[in-house]
């Protein structure tokens, strides 16, 4: 448990700037005595003052131990997620320095800008060999997308599988090259500082995996089972949450709320168009509502709110009302909050600041001001 | 859940990817093919097992060694055996290999 009673925190009261003076007080508080690890108390408190203290389940990148992702609301711990990765990894903390996360189910909250949010990546190989201060070596590539990162200010260049140079900016700089390989064999050339490097077959870079002799691999993160029929109305309901895609690849990639399967279903996410998010209400494996627009790029921080309600279904995203539908039934059984579409596949992966469930349908005033950035 | 570590050679990408198909994949209402098992499978693919040698001018001085076996590395939740047809395929090694799994040890963990 954390050492503090009270988190310290710079919104609500200049004056006192404890938390204890502001308006939810008493649920980061209470969060803050359950949690084995407490962080970003001044970014939850500025996104619980634009949730307020209406939702059932309220999740911040917060709080966490090995095992379980605590959610604000309920402080019982009934809205906590199930954690599991399987896998050491590392992280970028709130001094911007990349970080290892020692135990294997421990959640990430991931700082980019001094901007912390909930990390949840696919699995992915870093294929370097001597990753920390990388030199010459040959990768065996196939014929599919990868992607070199690297911190530094040298280069490496590509030859064999791939031709091209990648040129860093320096130190504290992350480069990236995405490029797609033939199958054989890349020669990746180093000169000057290349630092934490890493090649992955993905279309993206994901978070640095440090290895020494051998290809490490870092498994994917799950993050599931919040919730239950308590928290959860199926008749009526609104589904928050404020997200980005860590890239535009064209996956299916949702939370949820859901039956444990994906018959039963009030979700949102990404999806194979290019920039658009999309929801969807499903009830006795049919689809009831299907909604979506395009955002002007995924992985931004968007704001999405999802209202369902019998005839009465509506996308807001980022304060407008996006699309609506006035026909169509509601789930059945609604009892789980995951990061998936309920049966464990299309797996969220993303950053995640925040995640609400409203058991009424709010009004689009309501929803307006939820959803505006 | 209980896991174990398996390393496999197999004769070729095709192999390896028919060995994982007849694990279990399912296609959804959308067309999207989903793996209905829980492991966590790693295609190295042909990997090198000797590096090559340059000069400065990027002239190979010697060939990279590839094995001619495609490789997979398989994290097995819940499983005490190597599933059917898989075992033929297997390597025990008496090192952590070419690969690893970040913080999870093959020697400790291996099927």
């Amino acid at each position: 448990m954390a050492q503090e009673i009270y988190h310290i925190s710079n919104w609500g009261n200049p004056t006192e700037q404890w938390g204890n003076v502001y308006l939810n007080a008493d649920l980061t508080n209470e969060l803050y005595k359950r949690a084995n690890e407490y962080e970003n108390s001044w970014v939850t408190d500025q996104l619980l003052n634009g949730i307020g203290i209406k939702p059932s389940i309220i999740l911040t990148p917060t709080a966490y131990e090995n095992g379980v992702l605590n959610s604000v609301k309920p402080s019982d711990g009934s809205g906590d997620f199930n954690f599991n990765r399987g896998s050491i990894s590392t992280r970028v903390n709130e001094q911007g320095i990349i970080e290892d996360v020692t135990e294997t189910n421990l959640p990430r909250i991931n700082y980019k800008n001094n901007d912390g949010s909930l990390l949840l990546e696919p699995q992915s190989t870093n294929l370097f060999l001597n990753s920390e201060i990388l030199s010459t070596q040959d990768v065996s590539t196939l014929n599919e997308s990868h992607t070199v990162s690297f911190y530094g200010t040298g280069s490496i260049t590509f030859s064999g599988t791939h031709t091209g140079t990648l040129t860093g900016t320096g130190i504290n700089n992350r480069v990236t090259v995405t490029f797609t390989a033939s199958s054989g064999t890349l020669t990746c050339t180093v000169s000057g500082s290349v630092k934490n490097a890493q090649i992955e077959k993905l279309s993206f870079a994901t978070s640095y995996i440090p290895t020494i002799g051998s290809a490490t691999t870092r498994l994917t993160d799950l993050c599931s089972n919040s919730g239950s029929s308590d928290l959860i109305n199926s008749t009526e309901g609104v589904l928050y949450a404020e997200i980005s895609a860590l890239a535009d690849d064209l996956t299916f990639r949702v939370l949820s709320l859901s039956d444990g399967t994906n018959n039963n279903t009030v979700k949102f996410g990404f999806r194979s168009d290019s920039n658009k998010i999309y929801a969807e209400v499903r009830s006795g494996a049919s689809s009831q509502a299907f909604l979506s627009y395009d955002v002007s790029d995924i992985t931004d921080f968007n704001k999405v709110a999802l209202k369902y309600k019998v005839n009465d279904f509506s996308l807001f995203i980022n304060g407008i009302e996006r699309q609506t539908d006035v026909s169509g039934n509601v789930p059945i059984g609604l009892n789980t909050l995951n990061f998936n579409r309920g049966d464990i596949n299309n797996k969220f992966y993303g950053n995640v600041k925040s995640v609400a469930v409203y058991k009424e349908a709010l009004t689009d005033a309501e929803l307006q001001k939820l959803t505006t950035i | 859940m209980e896991i174990k570590l398996g390393k496999y050679e197999f004769k070729s990408e095709e192999q390896a990817l028919e060995k994982i198909q007849d694990l279990g994949v399912d296609t959804d209402f959308e067309g999207n093919e989903y793996p209905t098992h829980k492991h966590a499978i790693v295609l190295l693919g042909h990997i090198i097992l000797e590096q090559g040698e340059y000069d400065e001018n990027l002239e190979e001085i010697k060939a990279p060694v590839l094995s001619d076996k495609y490789h997979v590395d398989v994290v097995w939740n819940g499983l005490e055996n190597h599933p059917y047809g898989w075992k033929t395929y297997s390597v025990d090694l008496e090192s952590e290999g070419m690969h690893q799994f970040a913080g999870v040890s093959y020697l400790e963990n291996k099927m």
